[in-house]
């Protein structure tokens, strides 16, 4: 391999080096960037849900004491505009649980809404007008375990907001470890082709410059030992031939 | 000393790894690129460069010295652990740099003692990583860069004198090329067969690999911390265990007698004294067990013979909770730690040979106080033992001796029980794995502090080197 050529290759493999690494080091950070914006985009749209949730639950709350109060048609409006609410906010929640924990608490939210729609709809149904027992007796309860559960919910997304934490972390030191791994070999590389410079190309042309003024100013004879097999190894031979061409021509003389 | 020549030859090495880390993202591509792929690619990048580099400069040397080829070996076996922990390091999670460390050195000088407190977190091809770096540990990554490049020509011979164990060498009857290769044939071939077999008893293709890899290195890094214990295979573990038998046996005699058939492995004295020794020590840790700790004779005797000949082979491997057994079977165990198996095996510790030669040399030395006027030779066999050979193994005693004895004071020092301390010493210089106590089969070596982890590193090195290797680095300004 000539000289050229070996340089070239030495660039190409510290290019290549710096290529993978930088190409890593990008892709992990873009990676964490886009899982950091989604999740805590799913997070925090799950948590807006859930509020919108525990308001529907006060203005249906409100619906109801006006109904029981007499107040039919600002009742009945109150409760129709929170279940639609709820109707909204508790499909948003529910596409945004993925994990088994997660499903099982809003399939619980579900189940509670479903008895908490059932007895909204009953008292608009019923023939016999509701009284405050029911309301403390019958609806305050289910209403409470429909709030607990949405509750818990938010809770879970808070926690989920603290474990990206943890993702970010992982996939920071997997985009900064590159990095660092490739500093470390990069400086590596630079003492080893600065090493291999001085001493498969510097040291023979210095070598060879001695050798020939050896000759010229004292008659020593030219011996010097290249390693290499390359443009510097042909230099040496080619200046040896010529030596002994030239001692030939004075022995001739 | 010529820097350039050991360079060249690190960097034959740095590429054979390399190898072996492209296969580790084969298996994360067959496995959906697991979460390893980019780890181990960007780690093969970095090593196969590294390898590549030094290449394209430096040309090719047949001369190389003894000092240069004790200096590559020494050399191949830290730049080895050094890429070897790219893969870990890179990934993170449980892995720091120092643990990442010692799990690479562990894996290289086919240790098997782990820092993981659940291997099954680790995505498949990391462990594969994992494994394969007992198996290039195990068969030497110098020895395997001396039987594929048959361009070295003298600098094999040089090379070969400082890798193969010195006590293995008498045993070499053909030619150095042809006993390397040997070598790595039986290597290869017992892989195989054990996991052919495995796999027929029911395991997955990959864990029935990293088995093998783990027990004919006799490494002991299996691909689940339950270990043989969560096999729940009788099959697979009585194949692992016939194969861990194996892995301790002199390669070169295991090769004469399958291919020769000249039964050469049945007249040996040391494969005789090290199945004798085995046999008694695990039949006698079978009457305790049934009787101290009141379990089953089926139970027991299962028990005893895996733990003895796991402990014996130096793999690791653990079908009980060895931490729970009485005090006798743990200096049981531990003396089968020490003592080993056959040199030219991939076991570590004392070795029998040198066990068999100490007892030679006391009956011999006995035998020159009644005969003062005779001339008596220390013989293992017919063989007659050079002077300089059974010195050098008095040495090596001595010094393993020594060394643990420091070691276990040092582990104390840092907060260790006498039990985890000196098992924990015995088990890393004799590249075992697993000890006792804190650092038992039923934990790891996680919870030790990175002073403590990098001291046993050393200790598994100076094993896998036998000691000497490491003492000519360290002594390395004395070369000149």
């Amino acid at each position: 391999m000539g000289i050229r050529s070996k340089i070239l290759a030495g660039v190409i493999v510290i290019g290549a080096m710096l290529f993978f690494s930088g190409a890593i080091a990008i892709y992990e950070l873009n990676v964490l960037g886009k899982s950091m914006q989604s999740l805590v985009d799913v997070n925090i749209r799950s948590i807006n849900a859930s509020r919108n949730m525990l308001k529907a639950s006060s203005e249906i709350d409100l619906g109801i004491l006006n109904v029981i109060s007499g107040n039919w048609n600002r009742g009945k409006s109150l409760v129709k505009t929170g279940l639609q609410t709820y109707d909204t906010s508790i499909k948003l929640v529910s596409d945004n649980m993925g994990t088994d924990e997660e499903k099982v608490v809003i399939q619980r939210v579900y189940s509670n809404y479903a008895k908490y729609k059932s007895l909204t709809d009953t008292l608009f149904a019923a023939k016999i007008p509701k009284n405050m027992d029911w309301y403390y007796n019958t609806f305050l309860p289910v209403q409470k375990s429909l709030t607990d559960e949405i509750g818990k919910v938010i809770d879970l997304n808070q926690g989920a907001l603290y474990n990206s934490t943890a993702v970010m972390k992982v996939g920071a030191y997997r985009a900064f470890v590159p990095g660092v791994i490739t500093i470390i070999a990069g400086l590596i590389f630079v003492v080893l082709f600065y090493s291999f410079l001085i001493h498969y190309f510097i040291d023979p042309l210095l070598r060879i410059t001695h050798g020939v003024e050896n000759f010229v100013k004292h008659a020593m004879p030219f011996r010097v030992k290249i390693e290499t097999k390359d443009e510097i190894g042909q230099l040496g031979k080619s200046i040896e031939k010529l030596i002994q061409m030239d001692r030939n021509n004075k022995i001739v003389d | 000393m010529r820097p350039f020549v050991i360079i060249r030859y690190l960097s034959i090495v740095l590429m054979l790894n390399a190898v072996f880390m492209l296969v580790s993202v084969t298996v994360s591509s067959l496995n959906n690129f697991d979460d390893g792929i980019l780890p181990l690619f960007l780690s093969f990048a970095i090593t196969m460069l590294l390898g590549l580099f030094p290449l394209i400069f430096i040309p090719a040397y047949n001369d190389i010295t003894l000092k240069e080829s004790y200096a590559i070996v020494a050399f191949a076996w830290l730049i080895s652990c050094l890429v070897g922990m790219l893969p870990f390091v890179l990934y993170g999670g449980e892995f720091s740099v120092i643990k990442a460390w010692f799990e690479s050195v562990s894996g290289y000088t086919t240790t098997g003692a782990t820092i993981l407190s659940n291997v099954e977190d680790l995505p498949t091809s990391i462990v594969f990583w994992r494994s394969s770096t007992q198996w290039l540990g195990g068969g030497g990554v110098v020895l395997f860069a001396l039987v594929v490049l048959p361009s070295l020509g003298r600098a094999r011979a040089n090379l070969s004198k400082v890798e193969m164990s010195s006590l293995s060498k008498h045993n070499f009857t053909q030619g150095l090329h042809n006993s390397l290769r040997a070598i790595l044939v039986v290597y290869i071939i017992l892989t195989l067969a054990q996991t052919f077999l495995l796999y027929s008893s029911g395991l997955k293709f990959t864990d029935a690999l990293m088995y093998s890899f783990a027990t004919i290195s006799t490494g002991g890094f299996a691909p689940t911390s339950s270990n043989i214990v969560g096999l729940n295979n009788g099959v697979a573990e009585f194949i692992i265990f016939l194969f861990m038998l194996l892995a301790g046996l002199n390669y070169s005699l295991l090769y004469s007698s399958v291919v020769r058939r000249d039964g050469t492995i049945f007249k040996s004295g040391i494969v005789k004294y090290y199945f004798a020794s085995m046999l008694i020590g695990a039949l006698a840790l079978s009457v305790g067990l049934h009787f101290s700790n009141d379990i089953g004779w089926l139970q027991s005797i299962r028990e005893s013979f895996f733990q003895v000949a796991s402990a014996a082979s130096t793999t690791g491997f653990f079908n009980a909770n060895t931490s729970l057994w009485p005090s006798f079977a743990v200096a049981l165990l531990c003396f089968f730690m020490m003592q080993a198996a056959c040199a030219g095996s991939t076991s570590g510790g004392i070795k029998v040979d040198r066990i068999v030669l100490f007892w030679n040399m006391i009956r011999t030395q006995v035998k020159r106080l009644q005969h003062p006027n005779a001339v008596i030779p220390v013989r293992i066999g017919k063989i007659v033992i050079a002077d300089e050979v059974v010195s050098a193994a008095l040495l090596f005693i001595v010094f393993y001796v020594a060394m643990l004895f420091v070691s276990t004071i040092l582990m104390g020092v840092l907060g260790f029980d006498l039990i985890s301390g000196f098992s924990a010493s015995v088990a890393c210089l004799g590249n075992v794995g697993p000890g006792f106590g804190v650092v038992g089969t039923a934990s790891n070596y996680g919870s030790l502090p990175g002073f403590g982890l990098g001291w046993l590193t050393m200790l598994m090195l100076l094993g896998r080197l036998e000691i000497y290797g490491i003492l000519m680095m360290v002594f390395i300004r004395s070369w000149r």
